[in-house]
């Protein structure tokens, strides 16, 4: 696509496929309410990097921008619930193993595509379908459709839309109680 | 996002300038996230040409490795209940904890006493009449319907006679505090304490009124060892660590005291606090030559 920077090359395909793992990162600093906040704002951090290709692992350098900004919001915080204190440990499991996630998110992505697709409006979805599976032309979908070409491009708006929003949501995963997780830990290092 | 994706439809139609795009992506960083994420999504589609009329397949079952590691961790915990003690009364008896030990026992009378970190307690049962005096520390009192006799309490000048309930008093180094969790009791001037009341005597001057919440929680909560904040400074969270710990914990850094804290620590553990703070403010922990803990900011 002609229209993407380098940076937005790099964000694409180096970035987005640890969503799931920032989104992690996140909701264990910060109140859940607030998680999807925090990543959008080292987004644009990251975003903003001259020097992006010079980053050897992307993964790690936003989780660490993820952390800072974390700390920078519990430092200015009135009051910070111990239940929103991090969990270092597991942060460490989700640090190490970086290819079991990607593979993981990459796996599931093509299965939750086809799921998505399924749920967006009727006209969305033909306008989607033809314009990416089919390769058809916005022109020639608005032929086909009947349709002016300026409503084609508000139907893929929509439907790509409503995708990328979904896209971004994390894969639903067991919630861990709040309570007691650092007791377990106590009890576990007692072991 | 319905944004970037309107950008991204017309410039796909042919419909905006390169010119007029690239001015709002570059007006705002959420607009190039955005953008990107549109576009990711545009080009994920494009995927499913592989897979058209092709049946999904299932999706693969992550196995969830803090899952496992967290089912191990609960069927090998260790129970931490108090020892229980039956004690037989004489003259006078006593009763101590060491610091961040915490232990329980069953007086002759029936009642039952749990004894806080570094407490010191003793008592003298006779016909009918119970006396308990609380030396330092914080202790927590069933005293059961059976004991008919009479109960009192003391601490210092501080002198209550206490009825069937639950109870909790703890020597602070101002004040003693005493809190009726259930049942009642009464002072030595004869005001009546019902559930949820606290008294707080500072010398000969006692103050009577109902507890805060966050106040009868922690006194219910120190029996299973866990510490409850509602919004505290980490001064204070601090000084209520440290009543378990030796050596103790100290804030070098009088900037750290401004953090306030709230919610449940299921732990007395300084570990799990050390952790918990340098991962979530970057504080660094260091044990100083006196064998002291002093933490500062990251």
């Amino acid at each position: 696509m002609t229209w993407l920077r380098d940076v937005d090359r790099w964000f694409i395909d180096e970035i987005l496929p640890h969503r799931v793992a920032f989104r992690r990162q996140a909701a264990r600093l910060v109140p859940t309410a607030e998680a999807e906040d925090l990543v959008q704002e080292a987004y644009a951090r990251a975003i903003n990097a001259s020097h992006h290709r010079e980053i050897v692992n992307p993964r790690s350098f936003v989780l660490t921008i993820i952390r800072n900004l974390a700390h920078e919001r519990h430092r200015r915080a009135t009051v910070v619930r111990f239940e929103h204190l991090a969990d270092m440990e597991a942060m460490e499991i989700a640090d190490s193993a970086p290819d079991q996630f990607a593979v993981l998110s990459g796996n599931m992505e093509l299965a939750r595509l086809i799921a998505l697709m399924e749920q967006l409006p009727p006209q969305a979805r033909a306008v989607v379908k033809m314009r990416r599976i089919e390769g058809l032309l916005p022109g020639d979908i608005a032929v086909r459709m009947g349709l002016s070409v300026s409503t084609v491009e508000k139907h893929l708006a929509k439907g790509l839309a409503i995708l990328a929003y979904a896209m971004q949501e994390a894969p639903p995963q067991e919630e861990r109680a709040p309570f007691s997780r650092l007791w377990q830990r106590h009890r576990h290092q007692r072991k | 996002m319905e944004e970037a994706a309107g950008w991204l439809a017309a410039l796909d139609a042919g419909s905006v300038t390169p010119q007029a795009f690239e001015q709002w992506r570059a007006a705002d960083p959420r607009h190039a996230i955005a953008f990107a994420q549109v576009a990711h999504a545009f080009e994920q589609v494009e995927r499913l040409r592989a897979v058209e009329d092709r049946p999904a397949e299932p999706a693969p079952t992550a196995i969830n490795r803090r899952g496992m590691l967290r089912a191990g961790v609960l069927a090998g915990g260790a129970s931490v209940a108090g020892a229980l003690l039956a004690v037989r009364a004489t003259a006078r008896e006593h009763a101590k904890t060491a610091i961040g030990e915490r232990r329980a026992l069953v007086l002759d009378d029936g009642t039952r006493i749990e004894l806080n970190t570094g407490t010191r307690i003793s008592w003298r049962i006779d016909k009918g009449d119970s006396r308990i005096w609380l030396e330092r520390g914080e202790i927590g009192l069933t005293v059961p319907a059976s004991l008919r006799g009479k109960l009192t309490l003391e601490a210092g000048s501080a002198r209550f006679t206490l009825g069937t309930g639950s109870f909790n008093a703890r020597q602070q180094p101002e004040s003693f505090d005493f809190l009726v969790l259930n049942g009642m009791a009464d002072s030595v001037r004869g005001d009546g304490l019902t559930a949820g009341a606290m008294a707080r005597v500072i010398g000969q001057n006692v103050a009577i009124g109902p507890a805060d919440p966050v106040t009868l929680d922690r006194a219910r909560s120190w029996k299973d060892g866990q510490l409850v904040f509602e919004g505290e400074s980490l001064d204070f969270v601090v000084a209520e660590f440290n009543r378990y710990l030796d050596p103790r914990i100290v804030i070098a850094d009088p900037a750290l005291s401004r953090i306030r804290l709230g919610g449940r620590f299921t732990t007395t553990n300084p570990n799990d606090l050390l952790t918990a703070l340098h991962a979530s403010f970057g504080i660094r922990s260091q044990r100083s030559e006196n064998g002291a803990i002093t933490l500062t900011a990251g």
